[in-house]
């Protein structure tokens, strides 16, 4: 409507060659609008519509066909390997096979990558890279795990690090003072991790969330002091180193390396493993009908969520310990820094860039800070300030990590798609679609929407010129546009149309308004009287153009 | 009632008594024919040239309905000629007689045969003894 362009003309009263009683021959008008552009207008899509049919690159599996019955299921379960199903296209009534979950593709390339990253990396950057991809590994295997903790079970430890520590110095000191050999370290260092999650895990039934955070916080500390200060954990020399080692040494440096790099991923590959028996099986099952704030619900129904978040803390904490007895016939020892609080942190904030209670969110995020921490050590402090903005970026503008980044566009694209649906379901007088069906005559909905286009229509030509021509003139001819308008005013129906009401004592005019129905008499609009009823009949006029402007 | 140009034509027509109506009716087309005249102006020309079928602007379409309106001794037609083009000949008056063609301009397409007939017709209009 508004890119239309008024056009002013002049308009000749084809009566005045017979001579007109007001004289009024010539009048400034508008030229009329051309009532095909409005019925185009209004018939047109607001929303910006694209074509469809362009999804040629959509990759679309045949069908099962002949091959319903031989799937490839781990065995010895007859669970599939992919979820899959059949379905018909409703467009193209084609048989077609959807893969209901790709997670487990994403998961094979994403490792296979790690497993051939040596090979990959740049010649001249190995030593630091595969250094880097070895702690990569250890720390997202710890990573996975305290993920289980926190987003699994809910509990919010921040003692992860300190069991880890704790297994790794006490097996280092066993493996020096009675010369265990590598592979029993991690079985030491589970027991050991099994007996600190039994003494964690209690306060943890009786603390709430942020006071148990801070209780783990204290004891990270205290087991920070103690092997700081023991002279048997080696608090001169920095870290406790002697322990035995499963990578031989009579390997080169860099094979060495590589020995290192693919035991971490081993170490890693085991941590998921984990994650996937115990998040997605009985008690991952269990946490998710008691989620957090709900916790009185399921317990009402008979679910009982204490223990399982127990039995979950103690597996995990094993595995820590287990971890931690791998890193130290990983290094042949530890050093205090896996206590410091800048290692929790560096922990946190890898938990939080990949989102919280998800595997594949801890190991990008341990990728990313690791990645900015060990690799990039040339940029100097400058590096943690990067972790810090990408931590405050994450938590400013998603909601859970960059894996919720895809639920999150989903829901703010349904937002836009209502926003869409609402601009194209532009209401003006007309019925909306839920309206239609509940209207028996169909007639009234047509009417409607011819209604609205004709006071769109008319709205275009109401200007000054025709009120002007209307107050000099308000019967006889009219230019073309004011009197499709007052065709329109006329048409109108008797309920609330305005009329005059002559008071013969003062011989005025009042404006009222027909109540439309029977034996109802019109009430009066205005209180004004008008003493002339050219002045009148303006008035009306100009009531009747506000309502139309106004609608 | 004090045109000169009516007075001529009603003697004209009081010289040998006829049907009323036609009195009344020169007199009509006449004031309408004066009324036209003032409405014509380069601008409606071109507007039918642009568009001779189709919706039109109120001054115009009070134009064509007159020329539409007017006996079938003053209508045009358009004749396609074996060349393709179209050539412009008078409405006959008489069933099965061929009508005669009118100057010797021919036009490309049938928009540009119906304007050329609209052009006819204002002079008519314009050269009307009584306009």
């Amino acid at each position: 409507m508004s890119d239309f362009q008024r056009q002013a003309t002049q308009w000749v009263n084809p009566l005045s060659v017979w001579g007109t009683a007001e004289g009024v021959d010539v009048v400034q008008t508008v030229t009329s609008p051309n009532p095909r552009d409005t019925w185009d207008a209004n018939e047109a899509y607001k929303a910006k519509i694209h074509k469809v049919g362009r999804f040629r690159w959509h990759l679309v599996w045949p069908n099962h066909g002949e091959n319903l019955w031989k799937r490839w299921r781990w065995w010895p379960t007859r669970r599939n390997v992919l979820g899959i199903h059949g379905l018909y296209n409703r467009k193209t009534l084609k048989a077609e096979k959807k893969i209901d979950d790709r997670r487990p593709i994403y998961w094979l390339i994403c490792l296979l990558i790690i497993a051939i990253a040596p090979v990959l990396f740049p010649t001249g950057m190995e030593n630091t890279l595969l250094s880097a991809g070895a702690i990569f590994c250890i720390f997202a295997a710890i990573n996975v795990c305290w993920t289980l903790v926190v987003g699994t079970a809910s509990i919010f430890s921040l003692a992860t690090y300190a069991v880890v520590g704790v297994s790794a110095f006490m097996t280092t000191w066993l493996s020096m003072r009675y010369g265990l050999p590598w592979y029993s370290l991690p079985v030491f260092g589970s027991a050991i991790g099994l007996l600190m999650g039994w003494l964690i895990a209690f306060p943890a039934l009786r603390l709430d969330g942020f006071y148990y955070a801070l209780l783990t916080l204290g004891l990270n500390e205290l087991c920070r002091v103690f092997f700081t200060t023991s002279k048997a954990f080696g608090s001169a020399s920095g870290g406790l180193y002697g322990a035995d080692t499963y990578i031989p040494s009579d390997l080169s440096p860099f094979a060495q390396s590589i020995f290192g790099y693919y035991g971490a991923f081993a170490l890693l590959l085991a941590a998921l493993f984990l994650f996937r028996f115990v998040n997605g099986k009985r008690l991952g099952r269990i946490l998710r009908m008691a989620p957090e704030k709900r916790e009185a619900f399921a317990q009402a129904c008979g679910v009982d969520y204490r223990s399982a978040r127990v039995k979950i803390f103690l597996i995990t904490s094993a595995a820590l310990g287990f971890i931690g007895g791998f890193y130290v016939a990983q290094y042949r020892g530890v050093a205090f820094s896996i206590f410091s609080f800048d290692t929790v942190l560096l922990g946190l904030a890898m938990l939080t860039i990949g989102g919280i209670g998800k595997a594949e969110g801890a190991i990008l995020g341990t990728l990313v800070v690791t990645f900015l921490d060990k690799v990039l050590i040339g940029i100097g402090p400058l590096r943690y300030f990067l972790i810090g903005l990408l931590m405050l970026g994450v938590v400013l503008f998603l909601n859970k990590g960059y894996f919720g980044i895809k639920k999150q566009f989903n829901a703010w694209r349904d937002k836009k798609r209502g926003e869409w649906r609402s601009i194209r379901s532009e209401k003006g007088g007309e019925a909306l679609p839920e309206e239609a069906t509940e209207l028996d005559n169909k007639d009234e909905l047509f009417f409607r929407r011819f209604d609205k286009m004709q006071r769109d229509h008319l709205k275009k030509m109401i200007c000054p010129e025709i009120i002007e021509e209307h107050r000099l003139r308000p019967l006889g001819q009219h230019s073309e546009a004011l009197e499709r308008v007052l065709y329109y005013f006329r048409r109108a129906p008797m309920e609330d149309k305005y009329a005059l009401h002559h008071i013969a004592a003062t011989d005025r005019y009042k404006i009222i308004a027909f109540s439309g129905e029977r034996g109802v008499s019109p009430r009066v609009v205005e209180d004004k009287e008008y003493e002339h009823v050219d002045d009148a009949y303006h008035a009306i006029f100009m009531r009747r153009i506000h309502d139309l402007m106004e609608s | 009632m004090t045109s000169p140009a009516f007075k001529t034509e009603i003697l004209a027509l009081l010289k040998t008594p006829v049907d009323g109506n036609e009195i009344c009716r020169a007199y009509f087309d006449k004031m309408t024919r004066r009324y036209l005249s003032r409405i014509i102006s380069d601008e409606l020309i071109e507007e039918h040239r642009k568009a001779p079928s189709g919706r039109h602007s109120e001054a115009l379409g009070r134009v064509l309905a007159y020329f539409r309106r007017l006996p079938a001794s003053r209508q045009y037609q358009l004749r396609k000629a074996p060349n393709g083009k179209f050539g412009i000949v008078r409405m006959p008056t008489r069933r099965n007689a061929r009508g005669s063609p009118v100057g010797v301009a021919t036009f490309e397409t049938v928009e540009a045969g119906y304007h050329g007939i609209f052009l006819l017709k204002l002079k008519d209009m314009m050269e009307a003894d009584n306009g």
